[in-house]
């Protein structure tokens, strides 16, 4: 294996395959798989009849070489297996005590020599001894050659010994290394309470790639409290460091907002990373360790420490208050019992998550009761600490008529990079208070530090509030003139159905109606006078009104032909003897039209309607 | 003579006319007597209550209400404050819940909301703080059917329910207009399930807002009795509780409690949401 950067320490250095390490499970699967089949293929080729030659060659030979026998825990060692002359199979040595980072097979053919590689990376799962089993070279079915079990030692990493913080920050001790690692404080000295950044950085050459970085164990930081920043782990991030005569890049991979919780000498402890870095196609795996670094925590001193100061508050802060009425306004007069809200603000860098609210002076003639936090606080965390606003309020009621002077509004605060106690005040005002005096007994609600929010002052106060919308008839009649639609749609198409499936029904049923249309011309011939008219009229009437009703297809038939067809449907004799009848009287007066009187037409028109009428109560049976 | 006559007739005539009108101008004729229109006697409550007079305020605000028959949730809302400001939690509760009924706009509707749980909270506290065991523990006095019925508002359930009825109405007439038009006979099986739901929903509304009548305690000594007479048997209940009302007369109101309990309170320490 070709190591091709010289110039780290690598005596750790682990080689990995550039990609397919990484990949998904199907990827790892298909590398755990490809040295077994190279390996088959191999001892297939070797069992070949041709190979005959190979055969003949030195006895088979296995031996297996790890690169060290003693490895930190968190460190990889590579494992060689070599095999020489035939062999039917490999029975592979029991890795279990191990993690298998990586595996990869060669074989090397040359001259006589015929002989295959397997390397595994191998990581030690816990400290003591752990042991690579051994491998046997099987050669039908018996053992032809084997190598002993390895002893690895893993030791747990040798601790490092704190340095200061400010040894910590310096970059000598790394001159000429290609690769490090180190968590940095921006200083030695903290106040309890006092929250500061740490920055965990990996430095590299400028001429490779950070690939991965991957934390085996995070620092332990005991008496603090810490929080993740964003924006670490960026490789876009990184910046030039110059080192010795060098310059390298420095990579943020952790940032953290870290606040001392109690005072003392705290530990900033190791942190050990396996770094990833690419150099062309290849990728090599490195493990680093942090330098452990102690910082001096101090608690906040008490000399001139004001009577008001809370603890928690440190940092640097400006102070504005502002006493409204239900109007948002600053009130001039009140009446007893009136209500004000203060609205506090502080605005600053700090410790804000620490902050107490802002105390207020005794003021006899006001009852002071806190509020509920708002959701108005703005609280950014950066690498430049903390900074924002917290916003308290307080529930402030007039309790004494007269003019009285409103609560003063006070915050003192430690100044840490000033090491000194600073104040600020918003002094109080005058207002004017009527009223008659109130007990000292808080209400309910102020107990509770609850209020309600402001009136509304504007309403157009509907006295003739309008019904529920689904209350209304008017609702439901629109709801109805769809339903109504599709009901009327529905009676549509289900009798255009059925008179599709039945025509001649639809017919039948239509007769009578058609044939009083005939009848309405035929007076409407009477009227005019027209009696060729009129009698074609009577005489389409009856014929129509037959063919409709029965389909009977009195056109073209003799009036004999049609007596017969129409008793045989079912008309009685009588009545085909009428139609028959008035269809004679019909041809004899269109051939012969001057004897026709009006009356006589009109006798026609009576008798023919009755007829009619008398048809229409038989049911004949109609023809196909 | 005569022309007294006609000139007699006119004045009897015009007097008829005009006999009506005390009746259906009452309210303008109390706002005169009170001083002003409802506008006018709304902002002078307003500045009863900006200048901390929350009983003037409350006492404005309600007479507002009593004699213009004025139910805005504008008008409720700040009658709440008024109470709620003098320490008369309950009734404030009272007005929160009965301006919320009356579907509000929204800025006005979480004003009520957030309101509401000052009361209820600032209640809550006030039995705890004095060590009362009639512990003040809001529960929701109206049933599943109710809550699962109203978690939409009447107008905007109202609305959807009436696009998706239409909606569904329409593709079956388009359908059976054009029935080579398949998509229309499919697109209407889950327009009808919804309109089915929601219309179940609608009707749920209608039948609770009917059926399920809320009251809220208003006084701090409310006794809640097992029969309906000053001597039953009783227990405490505290004030802004919410409760079932069951039946009701001038005296005596029977209600249920959250826990299904069912007894009798002075009708007027309970009054109706």
């Amino acid at each position: 294996m070709t190591r091709s950067l010289p110039p780290y320490d690598d005596d750790d250095a682990t080689p990995r395959r550039p990609s397919g390490c990484r990949g998904g499970a199907a990827a790892r699967a298909v590398t755990a798989l490809l040295p077994l089949l190279l390996f088959s293929l191999a001892l297939a080729l070797g069992a070949l009849p041709g190979s005959a030659a190979r055969a003949q060659g030195p006895p088979p030979s296995l031996t297996m070489t790890v690169d060290k026998t003693t490895v930190p825990i968190g460190e990889d060692l590579e494992l060689q297996i070599e095999i020489e002359g035939n062999a039917d199979s490999l029975e592979q040595p029991d890795l279990s005590a191990f993690q298998v980072v990586s595996q990869g097979t060669s074989r090397v053919i040359g001259g006589r020599q015929n002989k295959l590689v397997q390397t595994y990376t191998l990581r030690p799962r816990k400290a003591g001894t752990a042991t690579i089993g051994g491998a046997k070279l099987l050669l039908g079915g018996k053992v032809v050659a084997q190598a002993q079990p390895i002893a690895i030692k893993v030791a747990e990493p040798e601790p490092l010994k704190p340095v200061s913080a400010d040894e910590a920050r310096s970059l000598a001790p790394y001159v000429n290394q290609g690769l490090f690692a180190r968590v940095t404080a921006p200083r030695s000295s903290y106040y309890v309470g006092e929250p500061f950044t740490l920055e965990l950085d990996v430095v590299t050459r400028r001429d490779t790639q950070l690939a991965n970085v991957e934390t085996v164990t995070e620092p332990k930081l005991d008496g603090l409290l810490v929080e993740d920043l964003p924006g670490a782990g960026n490789p876009n991030d990184a910046q030039a460091v110059r080192v010795g005569d060098a310059t390298m890049l420095s990579f943020p991979v952790g940032r953290w907002l870290a606040t001392p919780l109690r005072a003392g000498k705290l530990l900033i402890d190791s942190s050990t990373l396996r770094v990833t870095l690419a150099s062309g196609l290849m990728q090599r795996q490195y493990t680093r360790q942090t330098q452990p670094f102690t910082l001096d925590v101090k608690p906040v001193p008490t000399e001139g420490r004001p009577d008001f100061f809370d603890e928690g508050n440190l940092g640097r802060f400006e102070l504005r208050a502002a006493l409204t009425d239900d109007r948002g306004q600053a009130p001039t007069t009140l009446r007893t019992g009136q209500r004000m809200v203060m609205r506090v603000e502080v605005q600053g860098a700090g410790n804000l998550l620490t902050l107490k609210a802002p105390r207020l002076a005794s003021a006899p003639g006001f009852d002071v009761q806190p509020l509920p936090s708002t959701a108005d606080d703005v609280i950014d965390k950066s690498e430049d600490g903390m900074r924002g606003k917290r916003v308290f309020q307080y529930l402030v009621t007039a309790t004494q008529p007269g003019t009285q002077t409103t609560p003063t509004v006070r915050l003192a605060y430690f100044d840490p990079q000033a090491r000194r106690y600073e104040t600020r005040e918003v002094p109080g005002v005058k207002v004017e208070v009527t009223g008659t005096a109130l007990g000292s007994q808080p209400s309910a609600a102020a107990l509770s530090g609850e209020d309600v929010r402001p009136i509304f002052e504007d309403s157009a106060l509907e006295s003739d509030r309008p019904e529920p919308l689904a209350q209304t008839p008017l609702y439901w009649a629109v709801l109805l003139l769809p339903l109504a639609a599709f009901v009327a749609v529905e009676v549509r198409f289900r009798l255009r159905r059925r008179d599709h499936q039945n025509p001649g029904q639809r017919l039948a049923k239509d007769a009578y109606a058609n044939a009083r249309k005939r009848l309405r011309a035929a007076e409407r011939a009477v009227r005019d006078d027209l009696v060729k008219d009129f009698y074609g009229q009577i005489s389409r009437t009856l014929i129509g009104y037959l063919e409709e009703r029965a389909n009977l297809p009195a056109t073209g038939m003799t009036h004999d032909e049609l007596r017969q067809a129409a008793r045989q449907i079912g008309y009685d004799e009588a009545l085909v003897d009428g139609v028959i009848v008035e269809l004679e009287n019909c041809d004899f007066a269109r051939f012969a039209p001057q004897g026709s009187a009006s009356s006589r037409m009109r006798e026609t028109l009576d008798r023919v309607s009755e007829l009619l009428r008398k048809l229409d109560r038989v049911q004949p049976r109609r023809l196909p | 003579m005569r022309r007294y006559a006609t000139l007699s007739s006119l004045f009897l005539l015009l007097l008829l006319l005009l006999l009506p009108t005390p009746v259906v101008g009452g309210g303008d004729a109390r706002a005169a007597e009170a001083g002003g229109s409802p506008g006018t006697l709304f902002h002078e409550a307003n500045r009863l209550y900006l200048a901390g007079e929350y009983d003037d305020a409350a006492r404005a605000y309600a007479d507002l209400h009593e004699s213009y028959r004025i139910e805005d949730p504008v008008l409720y809302h700040n009658l709440g404050n008024a109470y709620f400001r003098a320490g008369a939690y309950g009734s404030a509760i009272l007005y929160y819940q009965r301006a919320l009924h009356l579907d509000p706009p929204d800025d006005v509707a979480d004003s009520l909301r957030a309101n509401l749980d000052a009361a209820r909270r600032t209640l809550s506290t006030r039995y705890r703080a004095s060590g009362d065991e009639n512990q003040f523990i809001y529960s929701e006095a109206a049933g599943f059917l109710y809550k699962a019925t109203h978690v939409l508002g009447r107008t905007p359930l109202a609305v959807v329910f009436a696009v998706l009825w239409v909606g569904f109405m329409g593709l079956l007439i388009l359908w059976r207009l054009r029935p080579d038009l398949r998509w229309a006979g499919r697109a209407a099986v889950p327009a009808a399930i919804l309109a089915l739901l929601l219309g179940l929903m609608v009707w749920g509304q209608l039948y609770t807002d009917a059926s399920q009548r809320v009251g809220v305690v208003v006084t701090d000594d409310a006794v809640l009795r097992d029969g309906r007479h000053e001597d039953a048997k009783g227990k405490a209940v505290p004030e802004g509780l919410e409760v079932r009302i069951v039946e009701q007369d001038p005296s005596w109101t029977k209600v249920e409690l959250a826990n299904g309990h069912q007894g009798w309170i002075v009708s007027e320490q309970v009054k109706q949401i």
